[in-house]
């Protein structure tokens, strides 16, 4: 179906060549997952195999490809579209038209089919993909899972042998993730469409794909049928900035412990299969529990209600205590009021009803900027936080503004470069640098007046987990200074592993506020992978709030 | 201030149900009679014709932000030819100062009510414009554009730019709000300061709808937009006897208008004293028939909506 011989493609203007001696073929209703680190070429792969690359995007293209039957190179992006389907990261950016039933027919009318056949195909896409209910919905309206089921949907209408998609759920929740996930397996099962997927969360896709594919700087590192790759070369994986999803980490850990667990699991129950007799096992709790009894204030809210203009009621008598040096996950369903919730304590948002007081102090009145010297705030894209000319400059602006003078600003502005180790950067323009050197940098700006509160919105969505345990360690760190740091976040395993209280809301309340290990154990969809397996080991004397694969094994 | 955005809001009003092409022509002969006829009998009721509508299509709240804008910018061109006219006879307020350029500075009674209608024309067309905004999907607007014969290209274009309305506001509100957390102080500091941090904000803006636009041109081609071969249209605009009835109502309407302002039925004069209020025979005439077509807009709406569920 597919067939890439030694290719290697430069973009115009770049150093290195993005691809570098690619061979790869895929056979008819395979699904292959694409992965690797930011950079390495993934996407550029993905846009060979319908001649975005190098149509749309220019340069220099060696080696031969064949897709479907077709070369790319000489039938351009238009006329594979018959052939190869090509799904995008952000719904947002892909769709033309403003309702699920005009956005299905774009393709198919730029193609020239006839309209009973539009009809036809138009109801079997609604009901394949199981979006009926929405065609006649304006897609402004929709969430962003069912955005991209309708983006998908509109490349299924045009009947691809081929299935490309670049990160789809970068953008969506895990619940939307998942709905995606499913519906490509299916795709793949029944209608036995090849599927070639990038991602870099590994967890919620492993357990569909046949092949796995890795690559770094250009190269194809690993190619792999996909239960071979995680039995042999975890090591690699997790070498090249790749997190294993927890079941197989905990695999990969025991497998170094000495222990023979079997083949790597890919779904909770074949874990309880595989590590059935290391579970039972567990005996002692895997944690210790510290407690700081009475730190003094951070954050507190007193009955904070707030209604948005639009009558929405995002928040519900909230009551909130935060001390100093406290980590807080603040987790929850899209619109549950997180981001809401946040926005109160540095004034984006003033509350409707109620009080808030930072560091004991009523901040009624208050600018936002003023608040930006206790409070660093920083949302999902690091981009849209830097303003100024210059790395250094950033970094400056925010010393500034708590007032040290010029000596100061300088040194301790070349610390703060140092630190995030963006000092061979400090006079490059901010918007030219990668994605992970921007979220560093938005990060040291919003660090260097050392507020007291750092709130960090999403700050993990669509980073690989070399840069995850990275930005932890710099949270870290910072809380050990006895700042206050609060997450708001999707990622279950990331607060596994590096929370400690967490909050769960909804509808604008907090249900549930206490420790990681006693919110997020004995749950189904706010449970990490390892607890769900561990879960039915309670009978035997399991703990069952054991939450990471290393709790696990440092509680054997 | 509630954000000007003037992106289709879905609704299944009669009003929503006109044909778009009658949408489009209501709007465009409001805004020709507006500008035609300088009768305040006239402009007072283009003006009142579009807030039934407004009400009837239930956009009520987002269409008064703009009438909210257009009276601030109403009460602007008021003041300015109090100011600046120095015709009319009757002087409410005599400042005794003599402005270079301008004349002496007075204040006469026809200035003010000169203004005044000025500004109701204003409103009028600002009215009609918000409202079919409103009413008038992306992609019903794309059709009418092809129905005019507007190249396919062409008419995409301007129908994909006004779905990304929305996405961009939502996109200023959102690095407005990152700006400020990192300390920016957008509404305190002199003008300068003011524009200049306003500009940082303009300058990310442009950076993300530039990196937009790239995904979506990848998008669109990836789907085959541009393909060498003949495009097929799976949506037709249709037209029905009511649609029909309803434009050449339009049209009479226009057509009796172009005639009363040709052959000077509407002339007023605010200068140098207000003078012909009444109206020939001939402009009574046209005026009822203005009336009764605008007025007859939501009734028609009920009756095709009435009509297309008996179809259905």
């Amino acid at each position: 179906m597919i067939k890439l011989e030694k290719v290697t493609f430069q973009y115009n203007g770049a150093a290195d060549p993005a691809l570098k001696d690619i061979y790869l073929s895929v056979s008819p209703g395979e699904f292959v997952l694409i992965t690797g680190p930011s950079g390495s070429g993934k996407s550029t792969l993905c846009r060979t195999l319908n001649g975005l690359v190098p149509h749309f995007h220019g340069g220099t293209f060696s080696g031969s490809i064949r897709v479907a039957g077709l070369n790319p190179l000489t039938a351009g992006p238009g006329f594979m579209a018959s052939r190869v389907g090509m799904v995008f990261q952000d719904p947002e950016n892909q769709l033309v038209t403003t309702d699920v039933e005009h956005e299905i027919c774009f393709g198919m009318e730029n193609l020239s089919l006839s309209k009973d056949l539009m009809a036809k195909r138009m109801e079997e896409t609604l009901d394949t993909m199981g979006i009926s209910h929405l065609r006649h919905r304006p897609l402004n309206e929709l969430s962003g899972g069912e955005k991209q089921k309708v983006a998908i949907a509109s490349i299924l209408a045009l009947h691809p042998q081929v299935l490309v998609l670049d990160e789809p759920t970068s953008e969506l929740d895990p619940k939307g993730a998942d709905d995606v996930f499913s519906i490509l397996a299916r795709l793949n099962d029944e209608l036995g469409l090849t599927i070639i997927i990038v991602e870099h969360r590994l967890e919620r896709i492993i357990q569909y794909a046949d092949r796995f594919v890795l690559l770094n700087q250009g190269r194809l590192v690993i190619d792999k049928p996909v239960r071979e790759a995680m039995d042999r070369h975890a090591r690699e994986i997790m070498n090249n900035g790749i997190g294993l999803p927890p079941l197989l980490s905990l695999h990969h850990l025991l497998k170094e412990k000495g222990i023979e667990p079997g083949k790597p699991p890919f779904t909770v129950k074949e874990g309880r299969l595989a590590f059935d007799p290391v579970l039972k096992k567990i005996l002692k709790p895997a944690y210790s529990e510290v407690y700081n009894d009475h730190p003094a204030p951070a954050v507190e809210l007193q009955n904070v209600s707030f209604v948005y203009p639009t009558g929405l009621v995002a928040l519900k008598t909230v009551n909130l205590y935060i001390g100093r040096g406290e980590t807080v996950a603040i987790m929850g369903r899209n619109a549950s009021g997180k981001t809401t919730l946040v926005k109160q304590l540095n004034r984006l948002l003033v509350p409707t009803k109620g009080k808030v007081r930072i560091l004991g102090r009523d901040i009624a009145g208050a600018s936002t900027a003023e608040m930006s010297t206790y409070i660093g705030l920083v949302f999902q894209n690091p981009q849209e936080h830097l303003f100024s000319d210059s790395v250094e400059e950033e970094i400056a602006f925010s010393l500034k503004n708590k007032g040290l003078d010029a000596t100061e600003v300088k040194s301790t502005s070349r610390r703060m470069l140092d630190k995030f180790g963006l000092s061979h950067l400090a006079h490059r323009y901010p918007r030219e640098l990668s994605g992970g050197e921007k979220q560093r940098l938005a990060l040291a700006a919003a660090m260097a007046g050392e507020p007291e509160i750092l709130i960090l919105d999403e700050p993990t969505r669509g980073i690989e987990d070399r840069l995850k345990i990275e930005l932890m360690n710099i949270i870290d760190d910072y809380r050990r200074r006895s700042k206050t740091v609060i997450l708001v976040t999707h990622d279950v395993e990331l607060v596994a592993r590096f929370g400690s209280r967490v909050i769960l809301m909804s509808e604008g309340r907090i249900i549930i506020d206490g420790d990681k290990h006693q919110v997020m154990s004995r749950a189904l969809m706010f449970s990490p992978q390892i607890n769900r397996l561990v879960q039915p080991y309670e009978q035997y004397g399991v703990p069952a709030d054991i939450l990471t694969a290393e709790e696990v094994v440092s509680a054997l | 201030m509630p954000p000007l955005n003037f992106s289709y809001r879905e609704g299944n009003t009669a009003v929503h149900g006109l044909n778009p092409v009658v949408k489009l022509f209501w709007a465009l002969s409001i805004v020709i009679i507006a500008m035609i006829i300088d009768h305040p009998l006239v402009l007072g009721l283009m003006f009142l014709s579009t807030v039934p509508v407004a009400l009837a299509a239930g956009i009520q709240r987002q269409w008064f932000v703009f009438i909210r804008l257009a009276l601030w910018m109403g009460v602007i061109v008021v003041l300015i030819n109090a100011l600046a006219s120095t015709g009319g006879n009757h002087l409410i307020w005599q400042s005794g100062l003599n402005l270079p350029l301008l004349g002496p500075l007075n204040l006469t009674l026809e200035a003010l009510i000169y203004g005044a209608f000025m500004a109701i024309r204003l409103l009028a067309i600002i009215s009609a414009f918000a409202i079919m905004a409103f009413i008038l999907p992306p992609d019903d607007l794309l059709m009418v554009m092809l129905k005019m014969k507007v190249p396919y290209k062409t008419a995409m274009l301007t129908t994909l730019s006004t779905r990304f309305v929305p996405v961009l506001l939502e996109d200023a509100g959102r690095i407005t709000d990152a700006q400020k957390c990192r300390g920016l102080e957008m509404d305190r500091g002199n003008v300068i300061n003011r524009i200049h941090r306003r500009s940082s904000i303009l300058l990310s803006l442009l950076a993300n709808s530039l990196e937009r636009t790239i995904q979506i041109a990848e998008a669109m081609e990836a789907r085959a937009f541009g393909s060498p071969v003949r495009r097929t249209f799976f949506h037709r605009l249709t037209f029905s006897r009511l649609d029909g009835s309803i434009i050449v109502c339009l049209s009479v309407m226009v057509a009796g208008a172009v005639y009363g302002a040709a052959t000077g039925q509407f002339d007023f004069q605010y200068y140098p004293a207000l003078s012909g209020f009444v109206m020939a025979p001939a402009g009574w005439v046209i005026t009822a028939v203005i009336l009764i077509v605008l007025t007859g807009l939501i009734p028609a709406a009920r009756l095709k909506q009435e009509v297309d569920i008996d179809k259905a």
